[in-house]
């Protein structure tokens, strides 16, 4: 293994932040080396790794999602499907994931889905009889579906980094997540009548559905202008992120439920966090180009497939790789690191980019609900005030369900392929 | 005398993650504007704005860079498991070395960085004839000169940060 990947594992191992942990590596090296060519063109590549146009899409969908959250928005999905689905037995926790379902489409990350919507539901949940514990882990669970059903923040990294287009990972993205909701829902209704879990006294009557879904009605458009714009390609990512933000800030404005005095604030607040993102995007560019010209990750590829030409039996050890890094890594980062690494097996094998887009992002997703080291885990805990060993107990039924989806979607293609392939992608071939 | 440095180090730190968090803030609002701004213009008045990509893309680069050091205060993504399970004197210490491999990072961005901005300066950005690329690569010096100070703080706030204890401020 060349030098410079020891220094890098090493340096994030023992907590430089990735950022520059990931630039660290090389660029000890060709110092060590005395090589002043070489550190130019890596800070080049850093840039270059930056200074790119389908980039721009980051921040803007973390602003719209920010947006969304700071305003009335999330409270009118969350009465939406309460008047859908409240009456069932177990009501408020098939709310909780509807409304998860609802509020991926608005927003592209896992943990601004956990601490909004926990931060309503958990508490209303528990004046219902549920224990907060439950209530807790039903919003973990759920939020993994946040990053899978488009726009995704997570998406747009992959698609950038692995060079296959963004309109056909997003599309992609749409049923696996809607079947992770319903699975959810089913374990949900299975728990729900072992349990005996509460439901609502009286289902919505029609004048209340018909305020819900009116209220409901505009928030609910932004997923449509999104993700009609790109898959009919009327416009870029970019720019439906952009126009994504104008309408949430319009919506917000316009029904009173932010201030103009909040704005600075969320601005600044989305710009740090993009800029986290980009940062490590450039850096994991350098890395990705020192790799390459390293050639580790073909001679990998080469060991990999001279082990197994099975598909199934790579397909099963990329899992568990991603699922284990995704237990200690947040998602973003991961792809980063690993797609450049696992790109050239996945090509050799013959498996489509944009189905093992699928299967990393959901699998990374999953891993961010999962001990140790869980970022929507260590939301939920922190919107809740449940101990994170509490709510992973109450996981447990929702764990075995994430498993069977991920099995379900990586060896059943169809799943994530079939939409993409409609709307005219070229996928799968 | 050092800890009188130290104290003086961490206000400085302070100021420069106050000022660049209100400018990235700014920079994304000019992104929003400019680009709904040129789809607008190519939609509905069919007069499409030639310098819209790269402005943005100048405000992007520059929004990114100077939340460099914004993200050195509770920003950065890091793994911390060893750091938890490490006795106290030697998170300390990791710590320490932590702070070093983040200076040593910044301080060859910033040498390495300068020499792209001269080269840089020499070609004009296509659809802004006024800019030059260098402008561009500015950010790249600037935004880890600005994480200097930062990462030396995170070198001393194991010995000297202690009593002031604002290292999460």
């Amino acid at each position: 293994m060349p030098i410079f990947i020891i220094f890098t594992l090493l340096a994030a191992l023992i907590g430089v932040p990735i950022v520059f942990a990931l630039a660290f590596g090389p660029l000890l090296d060709f110092f060590l080396q005395g090589n002043d060519a070489m550190l130019k063109i890596s800070l080049q590549r850093w840039f270059a790794g930056i200074n790119q146009f389908p980039l721009l899409a980051v921040p803007l969908f973390i602003l719209a999602g920010e947006i969304m959250n700071a305003g009335d928005i999330t409270r009118r999905l969350v009465r939406l499907a309460q008047v859908l689905v409240g009456h069932l037995r177990g009501g408020l926790a098939h709310v909780n994931i509807l409304s998860s379902i609802l509020f991926a489409g608005l927003s592209g990350s896992a943990v601004a889905d956990a601490s909004a919507l926990g931060s309503m539901l958990v508490p209303a949940m528990e004046r219902d009889g549920y224990s907060r514990r439950f209530a807790t882990a039903v919003t973990a669970a759920s939020a993994v579906i946040g990053p899978i059903i488009p726009p995704s923040i997570i998406m747009i990294v992959y698609a950038y980094i692995m060079n296959v287009s963004v309109g056909a990972l997003f599309a992609a993205g749409v049923v696996p997540g809607l079947l992770m909701g319903v699975s959810l829902m089913v374990m949900t209704a299975f728990l729900a009548r072992k349990h005996d879990l509460p439901k609502q006294e009286k289902r919505a009557d029609f004048k209340e559905v018909g305020k819900a879904v009116t209220q409901g009605f505009f928030p609910m458009l932004t997923p449509v202008i999104i993700l009609g714009g790109i898959l009919l390609g009327i416009v870029s990512p970019t720019e439906a992120a952009a126009i994504a933000v104008v309408y949430a800030l319009g919506l917000s404005l316009f029904v009173r439920s932010l201030s103009l005095s909040e704005l600075p604030d969320i601005f600044c607040r989305s710009a740090k966090s993009s800029a986290v993102i980009l940062l490590m995007i450039g850096s994991a560019a350098l890395l990705g180009w020192v790799l390459n010209m390293s050639g580790v990750p073909q001679s990998l590829a080469g060991t990999v497939l001279g082990l197994t030409d099975s598909t199934l039996l790579f397909l099963l050890a990329a899992n568990l790789l991603l699922l284990v890094t995704g237990m200690f890594l947040d998602a973003g980062p991961a792809i980063l690191i690993l797609g450049p690494i696992l790109g050239p097996t996945l090509l050799g094998l013959g498996l489509d980019p944009v189905h093992f887009a699928v299967i990393m992002c959901l699998n990374l997703t999953i891993g961010l609900a999962t001990p140790p080291f869980g970022l929507i885990l260590f939301t939920a805990s922190a919107v809740s005030g449940v101990k994170v060993e509490q709510i992973v107990r109450s996981m447990l039924p929702f764990y075995f369900v994430h498993g069977v989806v991920l099995l379900l979607v990586t060896y059943v293609p169809a799943i994530s392929l079939t939409l993409p392939r409609w709307l005219g992608f070229s996928v799968g071939q | 005398m050092f800890q009188l440095a130290y104290n003086g180090l961490v206000r400085v730190n302070d100021l420069i993650v106050r000022v660049c968090g209100i400018l990235i803030g700014g920079l994304l609002a000019v992104i929003v504007s400019v680009l709904f701004y040129a789809v607008l213009c190519r939609y509905f008045f069919s007069s499409p704005i030639s310098w819209g990509g790269d402005f943005t893309l100048l405000a992007l680069v520059w929004m990114t860079l100077l939340g460099a050091p914004v993200g050195m205060r509770n920003g950065h993504i890091s793994t911390e498991f060893v750091l938890d399970i490490m006795p106290p004197f030697m998170t300390r210490l990791l710590n320490a070395v932590i702070g070093l491999a983040v200076l040593f990072v910044s301080v060859l961005v910033l040498v390495y960085g300068f020499a792209l901005v001269e080269q840089g300066m020499a070609r004009i950005v296509p659809s802004m004839d006024w800019l030059s690329q260098g402008y561009f690569y500015l950010c790249l010096p600037v935004g880890f000169a600005l994480v200097l100070p930062l990462s030396l703080e995170r070198v001393f706030v194991p010995f000297l940060g202690a009593s002031s204890n604002r290292q999460d401020a």
